[in-house]
C-alpha cells in the first residue's frame, strides 16, 4: 500500500520530490553518477534521472490504468453477454477469446504496436487487446454461476429485464474478481510497457517512460550502472506494490478466488 | 541414508562445477571464431543483400577483381583486363583456378554469373548497379568480354562480386544458395540458422593455402553481447556495428587490439524538398546552424564516427577534400535565418510561427540504432528549446523506409552503407532522376555533372566534378552530412595477420593466423 | 470426457483459421512490406515494383487471402523471402531449440520453485518463508531483459564461468549419443538463458505452491491425519502434499505456454537460435511467410497446451462438469 501511494503521490505531485525538469538536458553531464546536483544521476543524454523517474511514473500509471481499465471493460462486456446469453454469442466470444490466447502475448503486443505506430496510445491500445481475455473468462465463469442461483430467477420471475439482471444482480457479483485480476495486471502492463520499449517499440520520446529509460539503461551497464538499477528498481517496485495491493484485496474481497 | 545424500551432492557440485569451467582450447591448425551482427540471408553471391552474407561470401568466393585497403582495384579471378573502347570492356581469366568441387573456372562461368544477375527473374537484390551493362560474353575459355549501354565509370569497383560454377548451381537450383560452391580460401561447411557458419581451408586455393584450418561465424544480434564475447574470449574478432561505449572500453583491455578507421558510411539528415515548410532553403539552413555537430560526435558516438565536413568520403581518396564545408554551429544566425523567412513568435505562446501556421518539424529514424535515436532525442530537445514545435517518430526500418520512397516525411535522419565509389554515393541520391532521390532535389548543374562523372575515368576530371557537386549539396543541403561513420575492428590478441579493410571485407581472413 | 476431448480438438480448426486470418491482417497492415525489406534502401521504385509483382503482393487483398489458405490447408507454408528457405525447414531448425530452452526452464522452475514453496509453507511465519516470499515477490516483479542483461554481465564477463551467448549441440542428441564433452558444452550454453526464462516462473510456482500447501493444511483431512497423530513428515507428503499438487500441476501447464512466449526476449538476448527470435526477426523484416508459418505453428502448439490444461483441470477436478 505504501508503495502505491508514494508512487501515486509521484505521478500526481511531481514536484513534491523534484524540483528538476525531466527534459532539461546537459549533454556534456550524460551517464554522470549520482551526486549532490542529481541525486541519481543523469541518463544518456544528461537529463536529472530521479526527474526523469518521478515524471515517468505518471506515464506508467497512465498507461498501466487505461490499458487494464479497457482490456476490464472489454472482458467484463463481452464476458457478461457470453455468460448471460450463452448459445451463439458464448461460442463466438469464446472463439475470440481462443484466438487471442492462440498468441505469445508479447508477440501479439509487438505486432500490434507496429501496426498502430509507435507511441503511448498505440502501446495503451495494445496491451488492452491482449490483456482482455483473462476478463472476458473469469466474468464469463461467474455470470455463468450467478445466472443459476434463485435469487436470479426470482427477480426474473417478478419481472425483470435482461439490462437490469445484469447490472443490478450479476455485474456486483462479477466486480470483486475483475478489482483483483486488474490490480495484478497493473503491474503486468508496466512490466509490458518496458519490454515493448527494451525492443524498440514503445512510447516515443521524450516522455519519460521507465522501461525506456530501462532499455538504454542496460546498453550503458558497464559504464553508468545506475541508470538500470534505479530504473529497473522503479518499475520492480511498483510491479511489487501492484502485486502486494493485490494479494491484500484478494484477501478482503473473496479469500476462494485464485487467479488463472 | 546420509552417504548416499553426501554423495549425491557431491556430484551435483562435481557436475556444477564442470559446468562452470571455460570449454577447452580451440585445436591447433588455427580455428578463428568471429562475431557478427546478423544471420546470412543467403550464401549466393548473387543474391547477398546483408553484410554477413557479404563476409561470408568473400571467403568462399573470389571476383573478376578485388578492392584493396585504399579501395584500389586489383586482379583477383581476372589476370588483367583492357577497355577496348568506352562501353567495351575485356577480362583475361586467370589460368589453373578450380572450383571447391575440383571443376575449373571458365569464362563461361563469369557470364553466366552476370546474365543471371541481369536477369530480372533472378531477383538480384544489387541488379541495378549492373544495369548499364547490356552484354556478357565467353570469347574463350580465358576471355569474357562486357559490353555496356552507355560508359560507365564505377563498373570496375563492382567487378568484385563472387562468381559461380555455372554447372553446379544449375544442378543445384535455389539450394546453391544453401550449399555454395566456389574458388576462395575457405570452403564451405556447414549452416546454423541464426546461429553460425562454418568454413575450412581451401588447401588448393590459387593465392595459396590459407593458414586458418576453421573460421567460424557465430551470429550474436546484441551489439553489447557480441562485444561481451568478445572479452570473455567467445569469439576472437568482432567489428562494426558496434556500440561507442562498448568500443571505448574494448580498447582498454590488454588481452585485445581495437583498429579505428574511417568506413565507408555517412550518417545524415535527409530534407524532404517537397515539404512545404522543408523546401525553404533559409529553413534548411538554420536546421543545420542548429545541430552542434563536435558534441554529437564527442559524447554520443564517443569519436567512433568523425564529423562530416560534405556528402564527400574520405576514404574516396583523390576525390576527398577537406575545404568544402556545411554551415557551422551557430544559433544567432539560425535565429536570424528563421527570422528572415518570416518565423517568429507573434502570439508569445513560446512557438514560432508564420501567417497562423505554427513551426511544426517531425524527425524520424529507426529503432534499430540506439546512438540515431540518442541523436534524433537530443535535436529533439534542441529545437524545442528554440522555439520549434518539433516531434518525433520512431519507427523499425522497413517503416521508415515506406515513408522515404512515399516522400511522407520532413526530416530523417539515417545513413548509407559501403560507398565505395562518389557515384555510388551521389548519383542516385541528387540525381533529379535518381532512384533514392526521396527528397525530390532538382538542380540542373547538379544533373549534368553526376552524368559527366559517369562517363570520365580520368581522376582528376572525376575529383573536379564530384567536389563540385558536394559543394552545392552543402549549400542546397538536401542532406546534412553528420558523421562518416567509423569502421572499427576488435580482435583478440593471439590472431595475427589480420588487415582491417574501410569496407568491412575480410578479404585479409587469408593471411590471418589463430594460434 | 473422450468426447469432450474430441470436440475441443475440432474446435481448435476453426480458432488456427481465425489465428491465421488475424495473422494475415496484422501482416497486410504493417507500415513497410517485405519488398521494401529485402532489397532495401538501394531499390529503386521500378525494382521494387518487380518484387511486388514476383511476390503477388499486388494482387488484391480477398485473393492473397484465398491463396493463402489455400497453401496453409495443403500445410505449404512457402519459403521465407529474406532467408531463400523453405518455411517449413526453418521452423524445423528453429523449434527444437525453442522446446529445449522453455523445457529446461520448466523443469529448472518445477524443481526449484516446488520444494521452495513447499518449505516455506512448512515454516510459515519463519525468515525461511518471509525470505522466500520476498525473492519470489521481487522475481515475478522483475523485467527479464534487465535480469538477462545482469546475468551475462556478471557469469560470463565479470566471472567468465559460462558463455555469453549462442546454444551449444542439440542437448537431447548429444546425450542419447552418449558424448559427455558435447553435453557439457550445451549445458554451459543453456544455464543463463534457462535461470533468466524460468526465474519469473520458479517465482510464481513458489509462491503458488506455498498458497496451495497452506490452503490444504487448513482442510479437515488434513487435521484428522494430524489428531490421528500421524507424523508430521506423513502428513505432509502423503496427504498434503497429493492435494495441493493439483493445481500446481495446471499451473505448470500454463506456465509451458509462457514459456514458449517468453522466450521472445530471452533468445534475443543470448542470441539462441530459436523459433522467438525468427519471429521477431521476421517481424523486422516484414518476411511474411515466416511469420505467417511460425505465428501458426506457435498458435497450434499453445492452443493444444491450454487444451490440454483444461482437460488436466477436468481430471483433477470432478466437480467441473462439461457439457
Amino acid at each position: 500500500m505504501a508503495i502505491i501511494a508514494v508512487i501515486v503521490l509521484a505521478a500526481a505531485l511531481p514536484r513534491l520530490f523534484t524540483g528538476a525538469s525531466p527534459e532539461a538536458l546537459d549533454i556534456l553531464a550524460r551517464l554522470s553518477p549520482p551526486s549532490a546536483g542529481h541525486p541519481l544521476g543523469t541518463d544518456h543524454l544528461g537529463r536529472d534521472l530521479l526527474s526523469r523517474l518521478v515524471y515517468g511514473a505518471r506515464l506508467s500509471l497512465l498507461v498501466a490504468l487505461v490499458s487494464v481499465g479497457g482490456a476490464a471493460l472489454i472482458g467484463v462486456v463481452l464476458g457478461l453477454l457470453a455468460g448471460f446469453y450463452g448459445r451463439w454469442v458464448d461460442t463466438a466470444t469464446m472463439r475470440l477469446v481462443d484466438t487471442f490466447l492462440a498468441f505469445p502475448a508479447i508477440l501479439l503486443a509487438l505486432a500490434l504496436v507496429a501496426v498502430l505506430g509507435p507511441g503511448v496510445g498505440s502501446v495503451i491500445i495494445a496491451l488492452a487487446l491482449v490483456f482482455w481475455t483473462q476478463y472476458a473468462r473469469v466474468v464469463r465463469a461467474v455470470t455463468l454461476a450467478e445466472k443459476a442461483k434463485a435469487y436470479v430467477e426470482g427477480a426474473r420471475a417478478i419481472g425483470a429485464g435482461d439490462l437490469r439482471i445484469l447490472l443490478r444482480h450479476i455485474l456486483p457479483n462479477v466486480l470483486s474478481p475483475v478489482i483483483i485480476l486488474a490490480t495484478l495486471g497493473m503491474g503486468s502492463a508496466v512490466v509490458a510497457e518496458s519490454t515493448l520499449s527494451f525492443l524498440g517499440l514503445g512510447v516515443q520520446p521524450p516522455a519519460p517512460s521507465w522501461g525506456w529509460t530501462l532499455a538504454f539503461g542496460t546498453r550503458y551497464l558497464r559504464d553508468a550502472p545506475h541508470i538500470a538499477t534505479f530504473s529497473g528498481l522503479a518499475i520492480m517496485f511498483t510491479v511489487l506494490g501492484f502485486n502486494l495491493l493485490g494479494d491484500g484485496i484478494r484477501d478482503l474481497l473473496d479469500p476462494k478466488f485464485r487467479p488463472q | 541414508m546420509t552417504g548416499f545424500r553426501l554423495r549425491s551432492l557431491l556430484l551435483i557440485v562435481a557436475v556444477a562445477l564442470a559446468a562452470a569451467l571455460p570449454a577447452r582450447g580451440a585445436p591447433a591448425g588455427g580455428v578463428l571464431r568471429v562475431g557478427l551482427d546478423v544471420d546470412a540471408g543467403t550464401l549466393d553471391p548473387r543474391l547477398a543483400n546483408d553484410t554477413t552474407a557479404r563476409r561470408v561470401i568473400e571467403q568462399v568466393f573470389d571476383g573478376l577483381v578485388e578492392l584493396d585497403p585504399q579501395l584500389r582495384v586489383r586482379p583477383a579471378l581476372a589476370e588483367s583486363w583492357t577497355q577496348v573502347s568506352p562501353t567495351v570492356w575485356v577480362f583475361k581469366l586467370r589460368r589453373n583456378v578450380k572450383f571447391h568441387d575440383g571443376s575449373p573456372l571458365t569464362a563461361a562461368d563469369v557470364a553466366f554469373t552476370y546474365t543471371t544477375i541481369l536477369d530480372p527473374a533472378l531477383r538480384a537484390p544489387l541488379r541495378g548497379l549492373y544495369t548499364p551493362i547490356s552484354r556478357v560474353e565467353a570469347v574463350d575459355n580465358e576471355t569474357v568480354r562486357f559490353t555496356l549501354s552507355a560508359p560507365y565509370a564505377p563498373l570496375l569497383k563492382y567487378a568484385d562480386i563472387g562468381i559461380v560454377p555455372k554447372a553446379v548451381v544449375e544442378r543445384a537450383g535455389a539450394e546453391f544458395a544453401a550449399r555454395p560452391v566456389g574458388t576462395g580460401p575457405y570452403k564451405f561447411v556447414s549452416w546454423q540458422r541464426n546461429s553460425r557458419i562454418t568454413l575450412e581451408a581451401n588447401p588448393e586455393y590459387w593465392k595459396g593455402r590459407p593458414r586458418l584450418s576453421q573460421v567460424v561465424f557465430n551470429i550474436i544480434p546484441d551489439n553489447t553481447t557480441r562485444a561481451a564475447a568478445l572479452e570473455s574470449g567467445d569469439v576472437d574478432l568482432i567489428h562494426s556495428p558496434l556500440s561507442p561505449q562498448d568500443v571505448a572500453r574494448l580498447k582498454t583491455s590488454n588481452r585485445l587490439r581495437v583498429t579505428e578507421m574511417t568506413g565507408l558510411g555517412i550518417t545524415y539528415l535527409n530534407m524532404n524538398m517537397a515539404d512545404p515548410i522543408i523546401r525553404e532553403a533559409r529553413v534548411r539552413r538554420a536546421l543545420a546552424h542548429l545541430i552542434p555537430q563536435r558534441t554529437i560526435v564527442r559524447q554520443i558516438y564517443r569519436e567512433m564516427d568523425r564529423p562530416a565536413t560534405s556528402v564527400l568520403l574520405p576514404a574516396w581518396s583523390g576525390v576527398y577534400t577537406e575545404e568544402i564545408a556545411q554551415p557551422g554551429h551557430d544559433i544567432a544566425r539560425a535565429k536570424a535565418l528563421l527570422a528572415e523567412a518570416g518565423w517568429t513568435d507573434s502570439n508569445g505562446d513560446g512557438v514560432l510561427d508564420r501567417g497562423g501556421q505554427r513551426l511544426t518539424i517531425t524527425l524520424r529514424t529507426h529503432s534499430e540504432d540506439p546512438n540515431r535515436v540518442q541523436v534524433v532525442e537530443l535535436l529533439l530537445s534542441i529545437l524545442r528549446s528554440f522555439g520549434v514545435d518539433a516531434r518525433v517518430e520512431i519507427t523499425e526500418f522497413p517503416g521508415l523506409l515506406q515513408a522515404l520512397l512515399s516522400g511522407n516525411y520532413q526530416v530523417v535522419l539515417v545513413g548509407w552503407l559501403g560507398l565505395v565509389d562518389p557515384d555510388r554515393g551521389m548519383y542516385n541520391q541528387f540525381h533529379s532522376k535518381g532512384s533514392q532521390n526521396w527528397g525530390k532535389y532538382a538542380n540542373p548543374r547538379v544533373d549534368a555533372l553526376l552524368e559527366e562523372g559517369r562517363q570520365k575515368a580520368d581522376p582528376n576530371e572525376r575529383a573536379r566534378i564530384y567536389r563540385e557537386v558536394a559543394r552545392i549539396i552543402a549549400t542546397d543541403l538536401p542532406y546534412y552530412v553528420l558523421t562518416y561513420q567509423g569502421y572499427i575492428v576488435a580482435v583478440n590478441r593471439r590472431v595475427e595477420g589480420f588487415t582491417p579493410i574501410p569496407s568491412g571485407s575480410f578479404r585479409a581472413l587469408w593471411a590471418t593466423t589463430a594460434p | 470426457m473422450a468426447r469432450y476431448a474430441g470436440r475441443r480438438l475440432l474446435l481448435l480448426v476453426p480458432v488456427i483459421l481465425s489465428a491465421a486470418v488475424v495473422t494475415f491482417a496484422l501482416l497486410l497492415l504493417l507500415p513497410g512490406d517485405p519488398a521494401l525489406a529485402l532489397l532495401g534502401q538501394e531499390a529503386s521504385p521500378e525494382e521494387l515494383a518487380r518484387f511486388r509483382r514476383l511476390l503477388g503482393l499486388d494482387r488484391p487483398v480477398p485473393v492473397q487471402l484465398g491463396l493463402y489458405l489455400w497453401r496453409v490447408a495443403q500445410a505449404d507454408f512457402g519459403r521465407s523471402i529474406t532467408l531463400d528457405a523453405p518455411v517449413l525447414r526453418l521452423i524445423g531448425a528453429t523449434l527444437p531449440a525453442t522446446l529445449e530452452l522453455a523445457t529446461a526452464s520448466i523443469v529448472l522452475a518445477v524443481v526449484v520453485g516446488i520444494p521452495l514453496g513447499l518449505l516455506a509453507a512448512r515454516r510459515r511465519g519463519t525468515v525461511l518463508d518471509t525470505g522466500t516470499m520476498l525473492l519470489a515477490q521481487l522475481g515475478v516483479s522483475m523485467p527479464v531483459f534487465w535480469l538477462g542483461v545482469l546475468l551475462i554481465l556478471l557469469f560470463a564477463v565479470r566471472l567468465n564461468w559460462l558463455p555469453s551467448f549462442g546454444r551449444g549441440a542439440p542437448l537431447l542428441s548429444v546425450l542419447l549419443a552418449g558424448d559427455g564433452a558435447a553435453a557439457l558444452d550445451s549445458l554451459r550454453h543453456l544455464v543463463l538463458p534457462t535461470v533468466t526464462l524460468a526465474f519469473f516462473n520458479l517465482a510464481l510456482l513458489s509462491r503458488l505452491t506455498r498458497w496451495a500447501m497452506l490452503e490444504v493444511l487448513e482442510e479437515d483431512y488434513v487435521r484428522t491425519a494430524r489428531a490421528k497423530g500421524q507424523r508430521e513428515r506423513v502428513v505432509l507428503s502423503h496427504h498434503a502434499l497429493r492435494n495441493a499438487l493439483l493445481p500446481i500441476v495446471t499451473i505448470v501447464g500454463l506456465q509451458f505456454g509462457n514459456a514458449l512466449g517468453g522466450a521472445v526476449v530471452t533468445e534475443t538476448i543470448y542470441g539462441w537460435p530459436g523459433m522467438g527470435r525468427l519471429v521477431v526477426q521476421a517481424i523486422g523484416q516484414r518476411d511474411f511467410p515466416v511469420v505467417q508459418g511460425a505465428v501458426l505453428v506457435l498458435a497450434v502448439l499453445f492452443s493444444l497446451f491450454n487444451l490440454l490444461v483444461d482437460l488436466t483441470y477436468a481430471l483433477i477436478d470432478p466437480r467441473i462438469r462439461y457439457e
